[in-house]
């Protein structure tokens, strides 16, 4: 009888599979944490300027908070110029009497992306809580 | 014979998609401004100067070699312990490093030291509504901005 030697084709196929299967994992995790790390760092740039916006923010009047009016932010924003199309706000709601929230916002990726931070501003009889 | 050439070709291939897959990680990881999540002491050093900026209530213009400028920020701050004032220097002189040193009167109490950081200079910054904070930079190994904060002292505003 003639002796059959190396692989079947359903062994072959079957390898194949598993090398398949192990290279596409591998690939998104790859993509999948490219994608993340991309993100978390806009994420952190966005907040820095978030931060430095609210030393600002906590400074204003309460009175001069305008509740009608959205507005860009006051402080300089050169560390955003790293994400695509980004855009600033600054927008003051007032939930009850004496208070008011303050909410900076920026959004980058055509407004896919955006990252918010709130302050409460209280007015007091001799003052201002921030 | 010929089985354990093809298992042996199969893993080389397997073994040659995942150096390539590593080489593109530190790829990708180079180009990062800073590399926040891989090495935290970057947000170490931000977070005390942070703290210690908030509750400030001066700066002393030099204090023995140290004195105020791009990479020297000296500043006195109230010991939350003892309500003394102490006097607190970054320095971020030497490349790669940051170094935070704390005095009461000319006693050494603190002396810290962070690695691998950026290349951090100190500035000031007219707030709009008035006062002055202290505005920390730090460029990447392109010169590209990767930190900008504003910190204004809690005693000034």
């Amino acid at each position: 009888m003639k002796s059959s030697r190396g692989f079947t084709l359903v062994e072959t196929l079957v390898g194949l599979l598993i090398l398949t299967l192990v290279v596409t994992t591998s690939l998104a995790v790859f993509v999948e944490r490219q994608r993340r790390l991309k993100e978390a760092d806009d994420t952190i740039v966005a907040y820095q300027a978030l931060a430095n916006e609210a030393e600002v923010q906590r400074q204003v009047p309460y009175a001069s908070l305008s509740t009608t009016s959205t507005q860009s932010f006051a402080t300089d924003t050169m560390i955003l110029v790293s994400l695509k199309k980004p855009a600033t706000s600054v927008a003051v709601k007032q939930p009850g009497p004496n208070r008011k929230i303050v909410t900076m916002t920026v959004s980058w990726n055509d407004g896919l992306r955006h990252a918010d931070l709130s302050i409460a501003r209280v007015s007091i009889p001799r003052g201002y809580f921030w | 014979m010929l089985e354990i050439i093809v298992a042996l070709a199969v893993f080389g291939i397997l073994m040659l998609v995942l150096a390539g897959l590593d080489r593109e990680f530190l790829r990708f990881d180079r180009e990062m401004r800073v590399q926040f999540f891989l090495h935290p002491e970057p947000m170490s050093v931000l977070a005390r100067v942070r703290r210690d900026v908030l509750d400030s209530r001066g700066y002393p213009a030099s204090f023995q070699s140290w004195s105020q400028s791009p990479t020297q920020l000296l500043l006195y701050v109230e010991d939350p312990k003892t309500p003394k004032l102490m006097i607190v220097v970054y320095d971020f002189s030497e490349v790669g490093f940051a170094r935070r040193l704390a005095f009461e009167g000319k006693e050494k109490v603190s002396d810290w030291r962070a690695r691998g950081v950026p290349k951090f200079t100190i500035g000031s910054y007219d707030m709009p509504r008035g006062g002055t904070a202290v505005r920390l930079k730090a460029l990447d190994e392109k010169g590209r901005l990767a930190v900008d904060q504003i910190i204004q002292p809690r005693s000034d505003s």
